[in-house]
């Protein structure tokens, strides 16, 4: 019999507290005694978590199915990259400005999803990620190599700040960017879940379960629709930043509709329409795959060839097909499931002050109480 | 939850967060596990799309190793590393090579050849005791072919202690990791990719390549086409990337220079193995001299084909093609069948594929450790792998005889040195003199591949008048 947690109340404010502390726990694990790549890790594994964050606010809550967020991702790494190395652009700065760039793109490319939906909205959206790197190609050839003679965007590396106290050399430069991803996931997350608890988000979460009925009660399907997208491209390009900014070195291959897949997997892994669903998803599938590549090549019990190195991604896709089929709440629904088997968390009552029958039984909360206490309250 | 409630909670969340930061220090140990590379196995050689220059029919003229001789003269500056002392440290007892490669995805069919190779060179380099007093062990880890994966690959091998990199395959993968490379002042040699990016020695003095530049080669072209066929009208055909722009550019420069009519252009894109109907009609309605043809990978096999039917469907026209070194194994060759008999193209190692070099000593060593190791597939492929693992080791003994084995030997070595490679062709050779020659391998061989035999042969001498 699982316990029963009154939303609010003193238990389970221990339990957001031993959750905060766990999470400062598990951040002080990863920072203390890190290498730069285990960093590096943790920073990719973050930039993928940011745009799983950005998809899961337009797919999740909205309904609207993207596989163009690479294309957005790609812009605000280019964006870093040219203004820091040809306009001395200062990093951060070039992070609004991406942010900026990538909201007003993304509304302008989510007016076709006024008109479409389902697997043709995902074919536009498909259009846009298999356009880019052509795009990306044509800007490097034509502002990139001419001036600098290279076939990528290089040299916009960046430096840990000075008040950090950090040197500008590959380990503190590990240890900065893993700060500013965490910084920038916090942000993103926040962003995300205000959104979603705000009026905007409610009309989001309507506009994806019943666009007529959402429109009857007074919501702006346009407005909403394209602001969400807005919105998701430039955390998508908070994505992109950061992935190049770890990187250093960008071509036109950097941003491919793989890294869409990618994007979309983490959130299914994690749990579409969950807040903390595209972190979890995002951990999960980044260091599956990181695991299975170092290690399935050498695993002497699979079969002849199998023991080879393309294992690595057979193994990653048998693990996704069946987790999906194990959990298809991803993560979060997982741990949900699970979790409402050790304690339940009850909403409070509306006013303490005029408890009703129908209050007491939601605090006793069997759906039988709680059906016949507002039957016998009318 | 009130407003103040939350307030307090993200604030002690923020507090702890920072306290955790000031504990997390910066400079840290690694504690990264390493990841042995399965050696003995080849990945499926269906679809290569090899960067690395294939072997192509040799001559029986056999070119033993030379003794490397001591390096001097191009020294490197330390003082702009990260860590001077660290570039200068001794090596002791055991030198450690770290390699990022594709072993998984798609392009690892391709490459997982050239993997096998360079292991196999180590490994037996290793077994002989071929670098006196040391211990080489070899790292080959997995970026997919992908630069983005390339440089948390290049960390982790760090991390690890790797000493140095050599044969890093693809030219964006190498390019992600030069500047980190540089500025921790670790030698990234070798880099298995012709672009002529890896000739910057002033900027970039810790990083050298393995291939011909694909510069060099176009011009090599360029110059036997104007042999056969001076004032030819040419069609070209190439990638849409900077592996094919690179070749493009600078024959174009050359086709300026000696009065060739370029008649008609047409790309593929890189991810595209469709057969190129559209581009090839093109270039047939334009009845070229001569062809240009720059795919990679499968496209060779495709776009051969193609042209085949073209020219079955337009009588008395058969112009002389020229196709890129990437191209120039039997796999992909023969893939195509006749329609790829009496293309030209360019190697500078000798063929293990053709039974006629089986007497060559070092195709004779290669061949028995290959069977040794139980590999399968195509050895012409793995043989590139194999020469740049000896190249490497050569480097690591002309560093030894400077004195110490230290990063900064290695490089020095490396830009100062003049070695023959026992699986090259004649007159082709490892040479590098600091600045004034930042390629190690300038000399190409013209050859024309024969259906029916499935071998190449010989056109005219071995072209060196691009080595420094």
């Amino acid at each position: 019999m699982a316990i029963k947690v009154r939303s609010g109340g003193m238990v389970h404010w221990i339990i957001r507290a031993g959750v905060a502390v766990l999470l400062v726990l598990l951040v002080w694990q990863m920072v203390s005694g890190a290498s730069p790549s285990s960093l590096g890790k943790y920073t990719d594994a973050m930039a993928l978590a940011i745009a799983a964050l950005s998809l899961n606010l337009l797919f999740g809550f909205n309904g609207q199915i993207s596989i163009g967020h690479s294309t957005f991702a790609g812009i605000s790494a280019f964006f870093l990259g040219y203004s820091v190395r040809f306009w001395d652009n200062k990093p951060f700065v070039s992070l609004l400005e991406a942010c900026v760039l990538c909201f007003v793109i993304g509304m302008v490319i989510g007016l076709p999803a006024l008109r479409l939906k389902g697997p043709y909205l995902a074919l536009v959206t498909l259009a846009i990620a298999y356009v880019w790197p052509t795009v990306a190609a044509q800007f490097i050839e034509r502002k990139v190599t001419s001036v600098t003679g290279e076939s990528a965007l290089t040299k916009f590396r960046i430096n840990p700040a000075t008040w950090t106290g950090l040197k500008a050399n590959r380990e503190d430069r590990a240890l900065y960017l893993f700060w500013v991803a965490l910084a920038l996931m916090a942000i993103c997350y926040v962003v995300v879940r205000n959104l979603r608890k705000s009026r905007v988000g409610r009309s989001m979460v309507a506009v994806r379960d019943n666009e007529t009925a959402a429109a009857v009660m007074g919501v702006n399907l346009a407005r909403t629709k394209t602001l969400t997208f807005g919105v998701s491209a430039a955390i998508a390009g908070v994505s992109g930043w950061l992935t190049a900014a770890k990187i250093g070195t960008i071509d036109e291959n950097s941003f491919t509709i793989l890294n869409s897949i990618k994007y979309i997997l983490a959130l299914i892994l994690g749990g579409v329409a969950t807040l903390t669903g595209p972190i979890a998803g995002a951990f999960a599938y980044f260091f599956a795959d990181d695991y299975l590549k170092e290690h399935a090549p050498n695993w002497g019990w699979l079969p002849g060839k199998f023991g080879d190195g393309p294992i690595a991604s057979f193994l990653l896709g048998v693990l996704v097909i069946a987790f999906v089929f194990v959990a298809p709440q991803g993560l979060v629904g997982l741990f949900r499931k699970i979790g409402r088997k050790i304690a339940v968390i009850v909403p409070k009552p509306i006013r303490l002050d005029a408890t009703t029958p129908a209050h007491e039984a939601m605090l006793d909360s069997t759906p039988e109480a709680v059906h016949q206490a507002i039957h016998e309250g009318e | 939850m009130t407003k103040r409630q939350r307030n307090f909670y993200v604030c002690t969340a923020t507090a702890a967060l920072v306290l955790a930061a000031c504990g997390g220090g910066g400079n840290s140990s690694s504690n990264g596990s390493t990841a042995p590379t399965a050696g003995g196995t080849t990945a499926p050689a269906a679809e290569t799309t090899a960067a690395a220059t294939e072997t192509t029919a040799g001559s029986d003229a056999t070119t033993a190793a030379t003794e490397p001789a001591a390096p001097a003269g191009w020294t490197v500056d330390t003082s702009k590393c990260s860590d001077p002392a660290r570039a200068e440290q001794p090596i002791e007892g055991e030198v450690k090579i770290g390699a990022a490669m594709p072993l998984s995805g798609g392009p690892a069919a391709a490459f997982g050849p050239v993997k096998d190779g360079f292991q196999l060179y180590l490994n037996y380099a290793d077994a002989k005791g071929l670098l006196p007093g040391y211990k080489i062990t070899v790292d080959v880890r997995d970026d997919q072919y992908d630069a983005t994966q390339t440089p948390g690959v290049v960390n982790g091998l760090i991390d690890d202690g790797v000493d140095f990199f050599s044969g890093i395959i693809g030219s964006p993968n190498n390019l992600a990791v030069r500047d980190t490379l540089n500025e921790e002042c670790i030698p990234q040699l070798l880099n298995l990719t012709g672009s002529p990016a890896w000739g910057q020695v002033a900027d970039y003095p810790w990083t050298t390549g393995a291939l011909v530049p694909y510069d060099t080669e176009a011009s090599i072209y360029a110059t036997k086409l104007n042999e056969l066929k001076p004032g030819a009208k040419v069609a070209l055909y190439y990638i849409n990337n900077e592996f094919g722009k690179a070749y493009i550019d600078e024959f174009k420069k050359k086709a300026t220079e000696f009065g060739f009519e370029i008649v008609d252009e047409q790309t593929v894109e890189p991810n595209d193995n469709n057969p190129p109907i559209t581009q090839v009609g093109s270039i047939a309605g334009k009845l070229p001299d001569a062809i240009v043809a720059i795919p990679l990978g499968l496209q060779c096999p495709t776009f051969l084909a193609e042209l085949a039917n073209a020219k079955a469907q337009t009588a008395g026209w058969n112009p002389p093609v020229f196709v890129t070194n990437t191209c120039a194994s039997k796999l992909f060759f023969g893939l195509a069948g006749p329609a790829a008999d009496g293309v030209y193209t360019s190697n500078n190692l000798v063929d293990s594929n053709d039974p006629k070099n089986a007497t060559n000593p070092g195709i004779k060593t290669f061949l028995d450790e290959y069977a040794a190791a139980g590999l399968a597939g195509d050895p012409g492929v793995t043989e590139a792998g194999w020469s740049v693992g000896e190249s490497t080791v050569a480097i690591l003994n002309a560093a030894l005889k400077s004195g110490t084995l230290s990063r900064k030997s290695i490089i020095e070595a490396a830009r100062n040195l003049t070695y023959t490679p026992s699986l090259v062709r004649p007159g082709a050779q490892y040479k590098m003199n600091g600045a004034d020659d930042p390629f190690a391998f300038e000399t190409l061989q013209v050859l024309q591949w024969s259906a029916a035999s499935g071998t190449f042969t010989e056109i005219g001498d071995p072209i060196t008048q691009y080595e420094h």
